[in-house]
């Protein structure tokens, strides 16, 4: 479609009506009119990162922003340095979702692919599950199956009966065992299909085709290194929360057109970008008569704008090529915001520590102790209406902290008990891009990592762990709780803090624990923030440059870290208040158990030694557990 | 002062303001050594595999040319009698990065160091892995 030749590009909008008739018209007038402007820019990042000025105007630069808009747009990697051509970023499970432009290429590609048919959608939703046999054991657990169906067989045969089915109708104790030996056949079935859809997508490469010389070589029907490594990208290309294996989400993703996906993840962006243009953070999670306005207003959008269907977005991204996106906003006719919104609510954040254990994680032998909870830490943002009530307007999985391991000053690493503080706080500095200055007590391996340095694989201090970024221990953003000092002092920083994570198993697992701090997906706490930084009065300082220079020393290497920013800093004034509830304390032990605790089965020196002291030490954050799930699923 | 932090005096302007309109497209990145560290007579600057450039003496750094804001450059100086230190050197403007090498013989000096302690001691993981949720709630 032309554009109107009488608005410039940073002055008009699109209105589409019945879904395909589009017009533009002048922003002033779109919001005259009541509509909602929704930025569909590649250059679009959360209110976070968008760009701020000082009162008088002048810009306060955001270092990390031009690295989030070349991560959304598959044009950097996570260092802000060109991304190898071919390679793409899947990062919604990080909170950064792929722009307008990158999933209008999907559309083109994955509509010009034939990686779905009909039957074998049926083999992989016949499957339900793929079981994990690791590639050791498939040999022992083939034959398993075969004994047991050798079983199955002789006494149906002893019994004249006709079919299996028949047998175990007839002896239903023989249930159990036929149903082991039919899934696990239907799963042989279906791991065929798997790995077809997963090399027809490009995410398992055939021997010798499209991979690195370095690069392991899949074993037909065995859940091998690159089988999980294909998987785990499938998860993260469609934001699916499941460790990586082939458990019920992954394989119904699988299982669906290729087209359908890439409209599951359209929505998803749109979800972001509305809820950013609406300033809206009620997501339904919060139960009770606060509706789920995300959804409710990304449902309208999409249905005003012809996208709420797979076909309406192809036309949609076939009347709009990708230099439409350098400046496309549209127009929505959304519902009035809630009475309640305001420019200065009366918010607050509880956070329930659910049910807490402070035990030892193991008994004299060494053997691990179970530590079982029934309730989860929550967090919950509230709002005081004008009656004095305190109304939830969302509430979310968060952690608390609890056993981790520890380096002690010695060199050696125990285990220490890092607990969540509970009482009343405040949190007077959120940080976009947060840095997290690693304490000496953070392990040493941590701090590590092999890194491709031009073609050559170079060991290098692990940035991706200290920030800014979304891999960063304090997440993409981190609101700091502190205890307001008194009488002049300054405020008490115990190093807690809720922020984002790149963690996101962590906060729905029954074993995610924290270093202290409260963690939720980046997503949702870029939603929290934001929302509260654009109801509470507050003050933009921008970039907090710093000098931070620390050496290690790690095998026959030294390592430096150099930091030069800790993040980019919003000041609420009044700062917004928290309140940490101390939840149910299971167990023996009342009381968190302090300093060091030697590992079972570890030898050391000589006896642990004092716990130093300091808010960095304190610090959540510390990310002694980044690898891959071992669960079996 | 503890051994984890260098002495930060010494280290000038880590990665530098960030870039405002106007600036050159470039950036000019000062490698050198510090002086009072007994430094050596030349040190090499490597990028991967790639040798960058030598620092001649206290006086004499090398000077990198980068794109402005093309990401970070990981680095790693290597001299003769000393140990390699691995490093990161940022494009955001121009800067100066005076670093810090340690004589192989005061590698006891460094944060890290360990006494030989009894085998494997100290390298098992977390009591609590992160993950592997089994039934999670899908966050919107």
């Amino acid at each position: 479609m032309a554009p109107a030749p009488s608005i410039p590009d940073d002055r008009r909008v699109l209105v589409i009506e019945g879904g395909t008739a589009e017009h533009w018209i002048d922003v002033a007038t779109a919001e005259a009119e009541g509509y909602t402007v929704v930025d569909f820019t590649d250059d679009w990042t959360p209110f976070i990162f968008a760009e701020q000025h000082t009162p008088a105007g002048e810009l306060l630069p955001n270092r990390y922003r031009r690295v989030l808009m070349g991560l959304a747009n598959d044009r950097l990697d996570e260092d802000g340095a060109p991304l190898p051509a071919g390679q793409k970023n899947y990062l919604e499970l990080y909170g950064i979702f792929p722009s307008l432009s990158v999933l209008r290429a999907r559309f083109v590609e994955d509509g010009a692919r034939t990686c779905h048919d009909v039957a074998g959608a049926a083999v992989i939703a016949a499957a339900e599950t793929i079981s994990y046999v690791s590639p050791a054991g498939m040999r022992a657990d083939d034959a398993r199956i075969a004994r047991l169906r050798r079983e199955l067989e002789d006494a149906r045969h002893h019994a004249h009966a006709k079919t299996l089915a028949e047998f175990v109708e007839r002896d239903p104790r023989w249930a159990p065992k036929l149903k082991l030996v039919e899934k696990r056949a239907a799963e042989k079935v279906a791991m065929t299909e798997v790995e077809r859809r997963l090399g027809c997508e490009g995410f398992l490469h055939a021997p010798g085709r499209g991979r690195a010389k370095t690069e392991a070589v899949h074993q037909t029907g065995v859940y091998d290194d690159p089988m999980r490594l294909a998987v785990r990208q499938f998860q993260q290309k469609h934001m699916i929360y499941e460790s990586n294996y082939l458990r019920r989400g992954t394989m119904t993703a699988l299982g669906r057109p290729l087209l359908a996906n890439d409209h599951a993840s359209f929505l998803r962006a749109l979800r972001e970008r509305v809820v950013s243009a609406a300033d809206i953070v009620e997501d339904g999670s919060a139960g009770g008569n606060i509706k789920n306005l995300a959804d409710e207003y990304t449902t309208l959008a999409a249905e005003q704008l012809g996208l709420a269907t797979v076909e309406g977005t192809v036309a949609f991204f076939h009347r709009h090529p990708a230099t439409d996106f350098a400046h496309l906003r549209v127009a929505v006719k959304l519902p009035p915001r809630p009475s309640y919104h305001s420019a200065q609510m009366d918010l607050s954040i509880v956070i329930d520590r659910g049910d807490v254990w402070y035990d030892l994680p193991f008994d004299d032998t060494g053997a691990p102790r179970p530590q079982p909870r029934k309730k989860y830490p929550q967090l919950s943002l509230y709002m005081r209406d004008g009656h004095g009530q305190q109304i939830p307007l969302c509430r979310w999985r968060t952690t608390v902290g609890g056993w981790r391991a520890d380096q002690a000053p010695d060199g050696y690493e125990y285990y220490r008990y890092k607990g969540s503080d509970v009482g009343p706080r405040v949190i007077r500095q959120v940080v976009a891009g947060p840095v997290w200055v690693a304490p000496e007590s953070t392990p040493l391996r941590t701090l590590v990592k092999t890194k491709q340095v031009g073609t050559h694989p170079e060991r290098v201090v692990n940035y991706d762990e200290l920030g800014p970024g979304f891999m960063s221990a304090y997440g993409l953003i981190a609101g700091y709780f502190v205890t307001p000092g008194v009488n002049g002092r300054p405020d008490f920083d115990n190093g807690i803090r809720a922020h984002g994570s790149s963690e996101y198993l962590s906060m729905y697992s029954a074993n995610g624990f924290s270093h202290g701090c409260h963690r939720l997906p980046n997503h949702l706490a870029i939603r929290l923030y934001s929302f509260i930084l654009r109801h509470r009065q507050m003050r933009v300082v921008g970039d907090q440059a710093t000098d931070i220079a620390r050496q290690f020393l790690r095998d026959d290497d030294v390592f430096e870290i150099r930091i030069p920013s800790r993040g980019y800093a919003y000041v609420m004034d009044p700062p917004l208040p928290v309140n940490v509830l101390e939840g149910e304390i299971e167990g023996v032990a009342k009381e968190p158990i302090l300093g060091y605790v030697p590992k079972p089965g570890v030898h050391y020196p000589g006896p642990p030694p004092p716990l130093e002291d300091s808010p960095e030490v304190r610090a959540g954050g510390v990310p002694g557990a980044k690898t891959e799930p071992e669960e079996r699923p | 002062m503890s051994r984890w932090t260098v002495p930060l005096a010494a280290l000038l302007a880590v990665g530098g303001a960030i870039a405002v309109a106007g600036d050159t497209d470039k950036v000019k990145i000062s490698i050198q050594t510090i002086p009072a560290m007994t430094p050596p007579a030349k040190a090499e600057v490597r990028m991967g595999k790639k040798t960058l450039g030598l620092i001649l003496g206290p006086r004499k750094p090398f000077i990198l040319e980068r794109p402005r804001d093309s990401g970070p450059l990981d680095l790693v100086i290597r001299a003769e009698g000393f140990l390699p230190l691995h490093t990161r050197a940022y494009t955001f403007s121009d800067s100066k990065l005076t670093v810090k090498l340690t004589r192989i013989a005061d590698k006891p000096t460094l944060f890290g160091y360990r006494q030989a302690g009894p085998p494997d001691a100290g390298t098992t993981s977390s009591a609590h892995p992160d993950a592997g949720a089994v039934d999670p709630l899908i966050p919107r």
